[in-house]
């Protein structure tokens, strides 16, 4: 069973909670609080997360 | 539904969580409608029963065949509709925010429940102030905004 990410900062929580309600929508069902880690995992790991945040100036 | 809510003697730090916060609970109501109507989803003499009336209240005449079709319209629709909206205003270090809950939600929530009593306004506000309290201490005020004719409920 899932369980709610009381720890985490709200900026996190907020970020997390949005993700989910995203990717739901988009998918057409419920995504679960680890499904959503694994997801936001993925994409960082991934190319466009790596080279997110960086600047496009030398 | 109108909530006013104040907390006083906030630390620079504690805004910027307060407004995340905010974001949050915005998020999560629609998110909690959601899990709701993938209940019925996973209940299936619910969904049959949902199919049912829809087919039989249908007016454009298309024959709906699964709950997944629904739902994922229902996601669709529900991500772009503001269930609730916050105003704040600081003074020093206190923050006031003024919640506008679209009342539309609880009944949402009452009509997916299928009539099992589950979250009220009053369960609400009760949430409300727990949360408060336990983030960011006792000296808070919470307020029911009536509509123009009637008295304002100080909780």
């Amino acid at each position: 069973m899932d369980k709610k990410p009381t720890q985490l900062y709200p900026q996190t929580k907020k970020r997390l909670i949005q993700f989910k309600l995203e990717k739901s929508a988009e998918i057409g069902h419920v995504i679960s609080e680890s499904e959503a880690i694994d997801m936001l995992l993925d994409y960082y790991y991934s190319e466009g997360g790596k080279n997110e945040g960086k600047s496009n100036n030398p | 539904m109108k909530v006013k809510v104040t907390i006083h003697d906030l630390k620079p730090y504690q805004k910027e969580f307060l407004f995340a916060d905010l974001e949050y609970l915005k998020a999560e109501m629609k998110f909690e409608i959601f899990e709701n109507l993938e209940k019925i989803k996973n209940n299936r003499m619910l969904s049959l029963k949902l199919l049912k009336v829809i087919n039989e209240h249908n007016p454009f005449g298309v024959r709906v065949n699964s709950i997944d079709e629904i739902l994922k319209t229902s996601f669709e629709i529900l991500k772009n509709i503001n269930i609730i909206e916050f105003e704040t205003k600081e003074n020093k270090n206190d923050v006031m925010f003024l919640l506008l809950i679209n009342d539309a939600y609880f009944e949402v929530i009452k009509q997916v429940s299928f009539g099992i009593p589950t979250y009220t306004k009053s369960d609400f506000i009760r949430k409300l102030k727990k949360n408060i309290k336990k983030t960011y201490g006792n000296d808070f005020k919470i307020e029911e905004i009536k509509d123009e004719n009637q008295k304002s409920n100080c909780l």
